[in-house]
């Protein structure tokens, strides 16, 4: 027995018609956007139509739906393309690596200078961190709209008006927000990065940047588009500035069937399904003495849940849960500063339901949380 | 009456296939080699140039050439 509370990852299982999609697609798919025969134009179409897809689904046009390989490659081609210029970035204190990295590896190099907004449970608050850290050189604010840690929501709407407001771009990294809110680019969002395997169901090594088209970014590598082949330079149009070599057809078809999945489901339903059971998690968490659960009252939350167990390490408990046969995150989840932020230096255990998880496996889980506990206090009272 | 139109990519030909058919013109998807730019990809459409270069410029799709040829596609 296998239950994943790691969806937060990766959403496992995936749902039937994306799995339908990747075998369809290894059946019948060739190379995208390179030739003009009869392989090459289903594969092209359907590469187009996951655009449309994606394109209706955020709010923008399909010619401005960008493939990548995940979030990370995403937020690497907004944040290291703003940064041409230099100038300021603003981020938040509960970001994943994805954004703290390459703003770091930039202000080292001296390309940036960047400053951290601390994100307050009350929305209000948040915002007036980060506009007080605006300067006439800041460039964009690049931050998530849900953590990774905790899963605390963001104003993303006020701080879209506030960078409006101010002329400077905002880049959102959707990750775990996508698929679950009702993300739009219309909320303010200049440049939205999103993994396409974890709330858009598609596979491992989907992801997705799209733009209103308003502030043009360089590509971060350079080789065939399928266009203009003939000009040394990378064409200047989108999507092919940004991608080049070989697309992902297989991921790409999956991410189609992924948004549809979702599209049908209703974002609202998944999320009040998947928020009641981590209200079932939470209020079992709530009867262990000692147990830590990384809610704030005030602040909104997608649905995931940080916790930690009395006396046992996150790695450790999250270890022994695997060997009970539950999939669960410990540790930092690449957000050192989130985990700073909130006061967990050596980590929290992150359960993460997806469309398929249900009551019956949180219920197992509780147990096993339950049999762990006791066998602790156990071993302590040895 | 058929019209040749070169497009800057394959995603903007698929488009302008997508803004011609919603309008009732018949379009195919061609590549566009031999272009001074190198390969890319176009369309064959059954209609006048005027009026598809009139749809695609107001769905803002960029046109790098529109030619018209006789016979049909």
């Amino acid at each position: 027995m296998t239950v994943n509370f790691d969806n937060a990852a990766t959403t496992y299982p995936k749902p039937p018609e994306v799995r339908l999609a990747v075998q369809k697609a290894l059946a019948r798919c060739g190379s995208a956007g390179r030739g003009g025969h009869p392989l090459a134009a289903y594969t092209s179409d359907l590469v187009y139509r996951t655009r449309e897809t994606a394109a209706a689904f955020f709010g923008t046009e399909p010619e401005h739906v960008v493939f990548t390989q995940n979030c990370t490659h995403a937020l690497n081609l907004a944040i290291q393309g703003l940064a041409r210029d230099g100038g300021h970035f603003i981020t938040s204190s509960i970001e994943h690596n994805s954004v703290i990295r390459p703003l770091y590896a930039l202000a080292k190099a001296g390309r940036i200078r960047y400053s951290i907004a601390r994100v307050s449970p009350s929305p209000e608050e948040t915002v007036r961190q980060f506009a007080a850290l605006l300067r006439p050189d800041t460039r964009a604010v690049v931050c998530t709209l849900a953590g990774n840690v905790t899963g605390q929501i963001l104003p993303w709407r006020e701080i879209g008006a506030l960078c409006r407001q101010h002329g400077i771009c905002f880049v959102a990294d959707g990750a775990q927000a996508c698929g679950i809110l009702p993300v739009k680019l219309s909320d303010g969002i200049d440049i939205l990065c999103c993994a396409g395997h974890k709330g858009l169901y598609g596979i491992t090594g989907t992801g997705m940047l799209l733009t209103n088209g308003r502030y043009p970014l360089p590509p971060l590598m350079q080789g065939g588009s399928g266009s203009l082949s003939n000009l040394p330079d990378m064409p200047g149009h989108l999507p092919d500035a940004l991608e080049c070599g070989t697309l992902g057809v297989i991921g790409i078809a999956s991410l189609d069937a992924g948004i549809r999945f979702v599209q049908h489901r209703g974002m609202a339903h998944l999320r009040r399904h998947e928020e009641a059971l981590c209200q079932k998690l939470i209020a079992y968490l709530n009867t262990v003495e000692g147990a830590r659960v990384y809610r704030t009252p005030g602040a909104d939350y997608v649905p995931l849940v940080s916790f930690n167990l009395p006396g046992i390490p996150s790695e450790e408990a999250a270890a022994r849960l695997g060997v009970l046969g539950y999939c669960l995150r410990a540790g930092l989840h690449c957000a050192p500063l989130a985990h700073r932020h909130l006061g967990t230096p050596d980590g929290t255990v992150r359960f993460a339901p997806s469309a398929f998880s249900d009551a019956a496996g949180v219920t197992g889980l509780c147990h096993a949380i339950g049999q762990l506990v006791q066998k602790e206090k156990s071993g302590s009272a040895e | 009456m058929v019209c040749r139109v070169v497009l800057p990519s394959e995603t903007y030909a698929h488009k302008a296939h997508r803004v011609l058919a919603a309008n009732g013109l018949i379009s195919e998807i061609i590549r566009a080699s031999g272009s001074r730019e190198g390969c890319t990809f176009g369309l064959r459409v059954v209609g006048s140039c005027e009026a598809v270069s009139d749809l695609l410029g107001r769905a803002g799709i960029p046109v790098r050439r529109i030619t018209s040829e006789r016979g049909g596609p």
